[in-house]
């Protein structure tokens, strides 16, 4: 497919004509391209700001590392300081509290700087400018040239505020005019209204009013006119001067004030610091004025000659203090409370005493008796009774097992010991009595030692005289029992022999089975049958080949036609057959095939029905039994080898052999097997 | 200047030459000279966007080199 195109003149052509604006063909100049390099322009400027921000804090971080290190310069704490004695408690106190002092100055000085400046700045602010228009409560000619009056604000109302703005006074001065009044006004009490002689008009040189006594109380108000600060100024000169308070105003220092200087420079401050914190260390001085040592205590100093106690001691030289004569170190006692001591000593001697008093007669008899019952004891062990041992704990625990195992075993031993004769078999009720005899005085003898276990003893030799009979009955010349108790297995390694009478002895192998039985006469019969087999067989082939010979006989006779001979081979061979045949009959007319059909697992085990049918059923079906079923066909497997493995002559704790060796330490042909004090039953 | 490819899949195949700022009526005209067709007849389609004759190429965002569907009706 061919594309259609135009060449850019073309197309401007084509534009021409269609009345279009040619094609831009200039470089781009787009809005991309635009957006582009303002992006860029851009990321540059973030850039650079980013880059000059980091250079910042770089040097903002390095100049804090700086201002650091000037901080963490000098000395640590850790670190020694710069004085050689550091170890020195009293040199350090007293820098410390040097320190401490020089500190506390310079805040105060400080303080005071700050105060100082404010005042300053409060003085500078505040002239006798900001003082005008303020009204003043006294009388212009109540203050005195050059005298210093502190006047303040007047107490009043709102209302009387609002109506005749503030006021200043002087409390003094009022608190004077008020006592003149107030002296006057007794005076005018104290007299008389009338008088005869217009007195008052000479003495005081004012007209009396009409009813003057009661003037008083208005006449509070009436005396004081006062005048206003700021309008009155150029009158007022003097007095502001003396408001102003400065004794610059007067120029030199009189001798008076002189005086009084030097009375304010000795003068001592009554005031003391109430709460003066206990410190760690007192120097000499200060602690002879804080405490108040007993002479003992010096005496009881210790000896350690600290650079403190050099120190006090020259001090001490200094002040004409006799220094402390060497003391005896033995007299010494290095205790810092002796009051403390003292009453610790005390309290001790008291708690010996009610000790000792409690251990009365009475206390004394009853140790004693204590004492006694713990000797008894110990002699009661001494001589028999319960003692409690491993020995006696594990033979206790037997007794309980084995009592009604072990007595079996007892009567044939008996029978063996006391009658040694040996049984036969043709009288068997003859030993049985004698068994039945010696069992009853055996079980006797042991009732007089066991004592209350009669009827049990009895019955169980009467069980095991039942026992005894049966064994007697099966096989006279059988074992006595007592000796397969710890017989030696026969080992396999001996022979056959030996084989067979352990597998015996394990009961893995029965005799005298009655299957096994019909099965060896099965087989004796097979092998009868096997040989008369065998003999018709070796009878035919002689009389076969004696058949033969005659034949070949017969050929080389020469009467003898070949007609006849075929007849006769034919005759032969006929009647050859019906003796083989016959032969054949006869012989499978007793034939009795052994045949036993025996189902072996893959490890080997021989099945019984029941298992032989499954393992063909699973074959069949191809599916086996589940997990649990087989893990416990597994374990009665594992069960049965482990029967068959062990010991068939002991228990697995190997008790039997663990008794022959108890007979063998205690040299007796018996255990006694005791449970407390009563004692259970005994074997060989 | 761009060059838009405009196919109708049916033969032709018309490479043009315009400016971003022309409509699209100005690339119908130029697409109408160089096939022979009147541009009236001229459909320009993308997916199932019909373009609009008084609509700049910028506006629909049509850049160089950008295949449009040509049709006619």
């Amino acid at each position: 497919m061919s594309e259609i195109s135009a060449s850019i003149e073309e197309t401007n052509r084509i534009r021409l004509s269609l009345g279009l604006k040619p094609l831009n063909v200039s470089p781009e100049t787009s809005s991309a391209q635009i957006a582009e390099d303002n992006m860029k322009r851009h990321r540059e400027d973030e850039a650079k700001k980013a880059h000059e921000d980091k250079v910042k804090s770089r040097i903002a971080k390095s100049k804090n590392k700086l201002e650091l290190n000037k901080t963490m310069s000098g000395k640590g704490l850790g670190e020694a300081s710069d004085d050689d004695d550091d170890g020195d408690l009293y040199k350090w106190t007293m820098k410390s509290r040097k320190k401490e002092k020089e500190r506390q100055a310079a805040a105060a000085a400080k303080r005071e700087k700050e105060l100082q400046e404010l005042d300053d700045a409060y003085q500078a602010e505040y002239d006798e400018d900001q003082l005008a228009g303020l009204r003043v409560g006294h009388d212009m000619s109540d203050f005195a040239e050059g005298e210093e009056r502190i006047l303040t604000l007047k107490d009043s109302t709102i209302l009387e505020n609002e109506e005749e703005g503030d006021e200043l006074i002087n409390i003094q001065m009022t608190e004077q005019q008020r006592l003149e009044k107030n002296l006057e006004n007794k005076k005018k009490k104290n007299r008389p209204v009338y008088s005869a002689y217009d007195d008052d008009e000479f003495t005081s040189g004012k007209k009396k009013n009409l009813l003057s006594q009661y003037d008083e109380v208005l006449g509070t108000e009436q005396g004081n006119d006062g005048f206003v600060i700021g309008k009155a100024r150029k009158v007022n000169r003097g007095g502001a001067g003396g408001l102003a308070g400065s004794s610059s105003d007067n120029g030199g220092l009189t001798a008076k004030e002189i005086m009084n200087q030097k009375l304010k420079e000795s003068a001592i401050a009554l005031t003391y610091n109430k709460t003066q914190q206990a410190q760690d260390y007192y120097t000499k001085d200060e602690a002879e004025i804080t405490f108040k040592k007993s002479k003992k205590k010096k005496k009881s100093r210790s000896r350690k000659a600290d650079n403190w106690d050099e120190e006090g001691d020259q001090e001490g030289d200094a002040m004409g203090v006799e220094k402390p004569e060497p003391v005896d170190i033995s007299e010494l006692n290095f205790v810092d409370d002796e009051d403390l001591q003292a009453s610790l000593a005390k309290a001790r001697r008291l708690a010996t005493k009610k000790t000792i008093k409690k251990l009365t007669p009475e206390q004394i008899a009853k140790n004693l008796a204590e004492s006694k019952a713990m000797e008894v004891e110990e002699d009661l062990s001494e001589r028999g009774g319960l003692v409690i041992s491993d020995v006696s704990e594990f033979v206790s625990n037997l007794a309980s097992s084995s009592a009604v195992h072990a007595t079996p075993a007892r009567p044939t031993q008996a029978t063996r010991e006391d009658s040694p004769e040996p049984v036969s078999t043709s009288s068997p009720t003859a030993t049985e009595k004698a068994q039945e005899d010696t069992v009853m005085e055996d079980t006797k003898e042991e009732e007089e030692e066991v004592g209350n276990f009669r009827s049990r003893t009895r019955a169980e030799s009467e069980e095991a005289e039942d026992i005894a009979m049966k064994e007697s009955n099966e096989s006279a010349q059988a074992e006595p029992v007592c000796e397969a108790v710890l017989a030696e297995e026969p080992l396999v390694s001996r022979g056959l022999g030996s084989t067979l009478a352990l597998l015996k002895q394990k009961g893995a192998f029965e005799m005298g089975n009655a299957e096994q039985a019909e099965r060896s006469k099965i087989q004796s019969e097979r092998a009868k049958w096997l040989a008369d087999a065998r003999l018709r067989e070796a009878r035919l082939a002689k009389e076969m080949a004696q058949a033969k010979a005659r034949d070949k006989e017969k050929v080389r006779d020469k009467n003898y036609s070949i007609r006849d001979r075929d007849r006769d081979r034919e005759y032969e061979n006929q009647r050859r057959e019906q003796q083989l045949l016959d032969e054949r009959e006869a012989r499978m007319k007793n034939y009795q095939p052994d045949i036993k059909l025996e189902y072996i697992d893959d490890s080997g085990n021989r099945l019984n029905t029941k298992e032989a049918f499954r393992q063909l059923s699973h074959a069949f079906h191809g599916k086996t039994s589940g997990k649990m079923k087989t893990e416990k066909r597994m374990k009665k497997l594992e069960d049965e080898k482990r029967l068959m493995s062990m010991s068939s002559t002991d228990t697995p704790l190997g008790m039997a052999s663990a008794f022959q060796e108890r007979q063998k330490a205690a040299g007796s042909a018996h255990i006694v097997l005791a449970v407390g004090n009563r004692k259970y039953v005994s074997i060989c | 200047m761009i060059e838009v490819i405009c196919n109708d899949r049916l033969g032709k195949k018309v490479r043009v030459k315009c400016n971003e700022n022309d409509t699209v009526g100005d690339l119908k005209k130029l697409v109408g000279a160089q096939t022979g067709t009147n541009w009236e007849k001229i459909v320009l389609k993308k997916w199932y966007t019909i373009y609009k004759d008084h609509i700049t190429l910028d506006d629909y965002e049509i850049h160089d080199g950008m295949n449009i569907e040509l049709y006619y009706n």
